[in-house]
């Protein structure tokens, strides 16, 4: 770990170390004991030195016990029971005092011992990174803190940049690590088995299915690529079930099920369709579910074995692409999604896409959405919205077009590509001061004339958006676009919020958590953040070219707009200049 | 790939952009499903709903489901009402979909 960064925390330690006050707190534990004492047996009060409690008494009642102190002392003197009563009054209150202290200060010393558990624990999260781990947002947060008091900002930006990628390429490796890509030549590849057709009718017909109903060259398959023993178990099994297929409509999903998948595969997502009938209270027949899922056929089949390819007895496999099975990818969807709170068969139900896509891109969807504040509700609700990778780009085009409602409503929505003629056609409709958003019963809705792409609403079809909006395009010394396209958004901004172009943008023109409003012309703050931290990481932090970039990438803006916001950004030049 | 959707008179356009917006396998799983797919197509055009591009490039789920399946699901709506609706934003099919 980088020596600066380790003196930062032992400093850290040290100043922690030093406010936890023991000396304090043993004596209070002394004047409790002391305290205790004189009410177990009151002549102890002789030797009691008053000066020790004179902070946490009234003069009165200081005198009244320093009299009765003497009392005790003298032997002709006789103290009354009301006397006693008295010292035990006034000990007891004093007691009282000094515990709630001694809580109190055993409290923040408490405190403290956590605050360098904590500091010894994102220490060592620091180290795990030079070790193949990566660190959470919230940490980095108080690395930053905690770095920016005892190291120069220049240095400390430099180590969290290089913290950040290093961080990136480990989460990016575990990543991989779950979901490596099968390399072709490691995929299982049917072999021929060319078993008896006859003994295969039997089999299908002995579980009152009709083989006839399957074309003969989906039938052949079976012959060729089958083995008895297996098909006979998933039978086996789907009659256990109460599971009959409709053979003629999924024949050649259930033929390539049968060649390809387990009675293991096949049982484990029965259960976990019995599962969802049950948290869900469907009132579809478990046949029914079963069917459903049956049209996306390789989520039977595991991801090493090959799925539509075939290999002759001696020969080879054949040429063809990488495709392996989904098995993996639907067990680890369902559980997140379950995990999540949505009704996994009503997603099985309308879009089981979702359930074989690659998991990191699901959960990556998710965060997407979450990161922008769209409704859990809503995406889950929608889950075509799921199936793209641009939402983050998509969805500040609406932010800056008036349209985050609406994405909101209509996650699915933020498949549209950022160059869609339906954006161009949205920001003439705000040009022109035209209403578009329709609310209806369920969600809201756009006009024909910017959704329909044959419409060529306002003139604009896919070629000419930019010309009719007089859209200005401002050049650029770097390309930037390069810059950001080498990383993947972490959605950790930390680097951002702490420059010094974005602090003065963030004080004079943020709105609100989504938008910058610079004179009018709206820009997504999500955008700006992400793309500059990108910058930042990439050496281009604190250059006002770059945070320009970083404030138009995408947007669609004429050139009064552009200045506008250069104009209002330029601001923060004059005040470095001050 | 995509030929039975080609003969009905879907545009090359059209099969582009659903090779492009979704994964080799759902394309697959729609050739094996095509009788059924055929079925829904024609369905809708019953229903007068004009964006079946639309449908088929970002709700190609919806034609794995069978006939039955959607009139069902449509016959929870004000048909001409909800295929306004549709037949001006698409998204709107979502309401039928996942009520």
């Amino acid at each position: 770990m980088n020596e600066l960064i380790t003196r930062a925390f032992r400093e850290e330690k040290q100043a922690i170390e030093e406010r936890i006050n023991t000396a304090t707190i043993l004596d209070l534990e002394v004047k409790i004991s002391n305290l205790k004492d004189i009410l177990n047996n009151p002549q102890s009060l002789l030797n009691f030195n008053m000066e020790d409690i004179k902070d946490y008494i009234t003069e009165f009642e200081h005198d009244n016990l320093e009299y009765l102190k003497q009392a005790l002392g003298l032997e002709f003197f006789l103290i009354t029971d009301n006397e006693l009563e008295r010292i035990k009054n006034i000990i007891s209150s004093v007691l009282e005092k000094i515990e709630k202290i001694y809580q109190e200060q055993k409290q923040e010393i408490d405190k403290l011992h956590n605050e360098i558990k904590k500091l010894e624990n994102l220490e060592e999260s620091v180290r795990e990174i030079y070790n193949g781990s990566y660190i959470s947002s919230e940490d980095l947060r108080i690395l930053v803190e905690i770095l920016n008091k005892y190291i120069d900002i220049s240095e400390v930006n430099k180590l969290i940049g290089e913290l950040c990628t290093l961080s990136i390429i480990n989460i990016s490796k575990v990543d991989e690590l779950e979901l490596e890509e099968i390399p072709d030549e490691e995929l299982e590849i049917a072999q021929e088995t060319n078993i008896d057709s006859n003994l295969v009718e039997a089999l299908f017909s002995s579980y009152g299915y009709n083989i006839d109903l399957i074309k003969e060259e989906t039938r052949n398959l079976l012959y060729r690529y089958g083995t008895l023993e297996n098909m006979d178990a998933i039978f086996k099994l789907l009659e256990d079930n109460n599971i009959f297929v409709n053979i003629k409509r999924f024949q050649k999903q259930f033929c390539n099920i049968l060649i390809h998948s387990n009675k293991e595969n096949v049982s484990t997502i029965i259960e976990l369709l019995k599962r969802d009938m049950i948290v869900n209270e469907s009132s579809e027949t478990l046949n029914e579910v079963f069917e459903n899922v049956l049209c996306a056929q390789e989520i039977f089949i595991n991801r090493k074995r090959a799925f539509r390819r075939y290999k002759k007895s001696g020969g080879s496999s054949g040429g063809g692409q990488n495709n392996g099975g989904r098995y993996e990818n639907f067990v680890i969807n369902h559980d997140y999604l379950e995990s999540l709170g949505a009704n996994v068969l009503k997603i099985i139900d309308s879009c089981e896409e979702v359930m074989r896509m690659n998991p990191n891109r699901l959960k990556r969807c998710v965060r997407d959405f979450d990161f922008y504040g769209i409704p859990k509700e809503s995406y889950l609700n929608s889950p075509s919205a799921f199936k793209v990778t641009t939402n983050l780009e998509t969805m500040d085009m609406f932010i800056e077009l008036g349209g985050y409602e609406y994405a909101c409503s209509n996650p699915s929505m933020l498949v549209r590509a950022t160059n869609s003629p339906m954006f161009y056609r949205l920001y003439k409709a705000k040009e022109e001061n035209e209403q578009v958003f329709r609310k209806t019963k369920k969600s809201i809705l756009l006009p024909k004339r910017i959704t329909v792409e044959s419409e060529k609403g306002y003139g604009i079809d896919f070629t000419n958006g930019s010309e009719v909006v007089k859209q200005y395009i401002p050049e650029f010394s770097t390309d930037y676009g390069l810059l950001i396209e080498k990383d993947t958004f972490d959605y950790n901004m930390t680097n951002a919020l702490n420059d010094e172009l974005i602090k003065f943008l963030e004080e004079n023109y943020k709105i609100d958590d989504l938008r910058y409003n610079f004179n009018g012309v709206i820009i997504s703050r999500n955008k700006v953040l992400r793309n500059y931290e990108l910058l930042i990481r990439h050496g281009q932090g604190g250059k006002f070219e770059a945070l320009m970039y970083a404030l138009t990438k995408n947007s669609i803006l004429n050139e009064e707009e552009f200045n506008l916001v250069f104009d209002c950004a330029k601001k923060v030049l004059e005040k470095r200049g001050r | 790939m995509l030929q039975f959707l080609k003969d009905i008179g879907i545009s090359d356009i059209t099969i582009l952009k659903m090779i492009n917006n979704n994964s080799e396998d759902i394309l697959y799983d729609l050739e094996c499903d095509q009788v059924n797919c055929l079925e829904v197509i024609k369905y809708l055009q019953e229903l007068n709903i004009q964006v079946i591009d639309d449908l088929l490039i970002n709700e190609i789920g919806m034609f794995f489901k069978t006939k039955e399946y959607l009139v069902n699901k449509f016959s929870k709506f004000n048909i001409s009402e909800i295929v306004d609706d549709i037949n001006d934003d698409y998204i709107a099919i979502e309401s039928v979909l996942y009520d």
